[in-house]
Formats: structure tokens, sequence, C-alpha cells
């Protein structure tokens, strides 16, 4: 048995059984158990016998040998400081808490009323700043509108309700009426804007179905210029209008002939005037250009008529569901909200630092 | 001689010790001899009295605490008492010989 004994293996083991002592202690532990040994082996033990009764001296190291001043009364003072820096920083950030003010959320539910495939792109119209500029400048911002617009952004929430158009539109402030208006402010200028686009897409129609019909008479007066006011005696006299183009015309060439002074002059102008007269009324492929020039402008005034007829479907923008009243909820706003969870961890951290810190002192004792 | 209480080991050890390293300046395995001596064997400390007291009275500053060499080539921690626990030694002593002078007092009269 006793040359199995490993005195080197023993110490471990033992040594392992000290726990969480600091190193300071544990030599001067096991220098005792040393000395403790050499005097048991002086008396006739073997160092086996020796090693077991010493140890049994000892006994439970680790409930007596308690750790060494300096570390022992840091650590104590260390997790005291800790602790009480802990729960001032909890309760400076409750305080500072309760001094911000509380917010209230405007809520309106609206439902955008567009095709299919066009409601994103009026979900961005809803969503865009220069809506919300329009917002600020109805609310008097309009100085500031853009800046005040940027601020408003970050307070305004839209979520759209999914496989619908429909959005809700959150708005938070500190004032629970002015986030109602605001909420119900933006639909509302989103209606102006899309309003203002409708009416600009109109006018530029308008431009260009007119300037059809400008362009149709431009040409159909090339082909046939009639002066308006033989066009207007035309149906009144019953001959047609190219009869009427033509004495109209032979009229100024007889005037020219009149008017020329020189001989030579005259004769230029009887020669036109004798050209005039002998040709016919009207040459046929003229008269089909003619009547296809009056066609176009026919279609060209219809579709500018038809246009003037229809009404603006400004009434097809937006259905509101739910307008935002002044029975709001009252938020919690995010700053608050981080700053108590920041008293919570600091109380949690301080309580902890406490304890442990009472737990020091304790132990020390 | 009879066996001494744990409480009254408990108590005199702080005094005892203060003694002891007053002496001159010691480690824990040789006060622990030392008292076993100055008894006669009738009074002895185990580890578990002495250790907590001597870091006790080494928090307090009573005595103060280095690491020698000692003969076998390890090293060893010795105590010496501070002049604060020179004069906590004299505090001890009149308390002990105020209590020791009362003692006597009152068992002197229930004697007689």
């Amino acid at each position: 048995m006793e040359t199995d004994f490993n005195l080197m293996d023993s110490l471990q083991q033992w040594r392992t059984r000290l726990g969480a002592l600091s190193e300071d202690d544990r030599m001067e532990i096991e220098g005792h158990l040393q000395d403790s040994m050499r005097e048991l082996c002086a008396t006739g033990l073997t160092e086996h016998e020796a090693f077991l009764v010493a140890r049994e001296r000892l006994g439970e190291v680790q409930n007596w040998a308690a750790s060494g001043p300096a570390s022992g009364h840091a650590r104590r003072w260390l997790w005291t400081a800790l602790g009480l820096l802990g729960l001032t920083s909890a309760v400076v950030c409750l305080v500072i808490s309760l001094f911000i003010p509380k917010m209230h959320e405007g809520r309106c539910v609206v439902e955008l009323l567009a095709e299919k495939s066009d409601v994103p792109t009026q979900r961005a119209i809803l969503e865009s700043t220069e809506t919300l500029v329009e917002v600020m400048q109805t609310q008097g911002s309009a100085q500031h509108a853009l800046s005040a617009a940027r601020e408003l952004q970050k307070r305004v929430h839209f979520d759209p309700i999914p496989d619908t158009a429909m959005v809700v539109i959150r708005v938070e402030d500190e004032s629970a009426s002015k986030a109602a208006e605001l909420a119900n402010a933006i639909p509302t200028a989103y209606e102006s804007r899309r309003l203002a686009m409708d009416d600009n897409a109109r006018e530029l129609k308008r431009l260009a179905l007119e300037g059809a019909v400008d362009e149709a008479e431009a040409k159909l007066a090339k082909l046939n210029p009639v002066s308006s006011q033989t066009r207007a005696l035309s149906p009144s006299l019953g001959i047609p209008m190219d009869e009427l183009a033509k004495a109209e015309r032979i009229r100024q060439l007889k005037a020219n002939v009149t008017a020329a002074e020189e001989d030579w002059q005259k004769a230029a102008a009887q020669r036109t005037l004798d050209q005039a007269l002998a040709t016919p009324t009207t040459e046929a492929p003229k008269l089909e250009e003619i009547a296809l020039a009056r066609q176009v402008l026919a279609e060209a005034r219809s579709k500018f008529v038809k246009f003037k007829a229809e009404p603006p479907a400004l009434d097809r923008i937006l259905r509101r569901h739910e307008q935002a009243s002044s029975n709001l909820d009252v938020l919690t706003s995010a700053e608050v909200e981080h700053l108590r969870w920041w008293a919570l961890a600091f109380a949690l951290l301080g309580l902890a630092g406490l304890a442990m810190g009472h737990r020091s002192n304790h132990a020390i004792s | 001689m009879p066996v001494l209480s744990k409480e009254i080991v408990a108590a005199s050890s702080r005094p005892l010790l203060l003694s002891l390293l007053n002496e001159g300046e010691s480690y824990g395995y040789e006060l622990i001899k030392r008292l076993r001596e100055l008894s006669d064997g009738e009074m002895e400390w185990t580890e578990g009295t002495l250790y907590p007291v001597l870091h006790r009275l080494e928090r307090e500053a009573l005595v103060q605490a280095s690491w020698h060499e000692a003969e076998s080539g390890r090293q060893r921690k010795y105590y010496k008492l501070t002049a604060a626990g020179r004069r906590a030694l004299l505090e001890e002593k009149s308390q002990w010989m105020f209590l020791n002078q009362l003692l006597e007092t009152l068992w002197k009269r229930t004697s007689t």
C-alpha cells in the first residue's frame, strides 16, 4: 500500500479541494500542511500517514481560510460601488423618463381607389415627402414646410393592410388633437396632390387634342384656301365651296390686272388670270384630299368635345374607413421606453452589485 | 487542568495571538506549536481557529504579513505586530487584567 502513495499526486488532489482560494492563502496552507507532515514523519509516521493526519487536522480549509484582506475588501467595495452606481443610474434614467412628455397617436384608415397594379404607386404618393410637405403647408408651416415635413416623417407610420389597398396611417404627437389633425390631414393632402396631378394630366391631354384640331384645320385650309367670309356664305348661297373659292381667286386676279401700272406687269397678271380661268373648278385628287382632311378634322373635334364633356374622376381617389378622433391612444415614446429598460437594467445591476458586496462582506467576517 | 471550552478558546485567541507575535515574527504552524508548548499541551489551536483570527488581525492592520524563504527552501508567510497591533495588545491586556481582577475579587468573596 505504502509504495502506491505519491505525495505530489495527493497534494495535487488536495489542492483541487481547496476551492476558490487566493494563491496567497493556498501557499500558506500548503506550507502549514508540509510543516505538519515533517513533524509527524519525525515521530515515526510514514509519509502517507503523515499526509492523512495533517490533512485531517486542516479539515475543510475553504470554510475558514478567508481570502486576503486587500483583495477581499477591494472586492467588497468594488461590488458595493458598482451596486450604488447601478442604482443611481437607474434613478437618473427613471427621473429623466418622467420628464419626457407623453405621446399621443392619431390613427386613421383609408383605402386607395386605384387599379390593383397601380396601388403601390399610389401608396408611394401617399407616403411621399411631397404629401407631407402639403400637410405642413396646410398646418401653417409654409416657410419651413420641407423641414417640418421631414420632422413629421419621423412620427408618421404607414401600415398597409395585407392583400388590400387599405393603409393605416398613424401619427405621433405630444398633443392628442394635433395627432388626430395630422392623421386626417395626410389623406386630404394626398387627395389634393392627386387632383393636381389629374389636372395636369387633363391639361396636357386638352392641349394635345386642341393641337390635333388646329393641325387638321391648317391642313384643310392649305388644301382649300377659302376665306372665312366665303366659307360662311357657301351654305346660304347654295354654291359649292370650291366654286366660291375659284370666283374669289378670279376676282383677286382681275383686281391685280387693274392695279398693274406697267404694261409688262399688266400682261403677266393677265396671263395668270387666263390660266386660272382655264383651270377646272377643283382637281379630282385634291377633292379626295380635302375630304380626308375634313374627316380628320371632324374626328379631332369630336374627340375634343367628348374630352370636354368628361367629368374629372375626383371622387374616385380615396375612401376613408376610419377618421382619427380625439379619443387617441397614449403612447410611451421610444425614448421613454429605452430609458425605462435602462433603468431596469441598472437597477438589477445595482441590486446584484449590492448583493455581491454583502456576500463578500459576509465571507470576510 | 480542565479542558477549555470552545468559547474560551475563541475569546482568548485574539489577545493570545497578539501576545505571541509581540515576542517576535512568526508563522501559523509555529504559533500553534508555541501555544501548545506554553500551555504544556493543555491548550491547542486548530488551524481553523488560528488562521481566520490571524487574517482578521491582518485586515485590521494589527499584524503585517510578508513572505520569506524558510530553511526548507520553501516560501513561508510570516506575521509581525504593527504599531497599531502593539496598541491593541495594551488595550486587550488592560481589559483582560480588569476581568481577571474582577473575577478574583468575586471568587474570593464567595470563598470566604
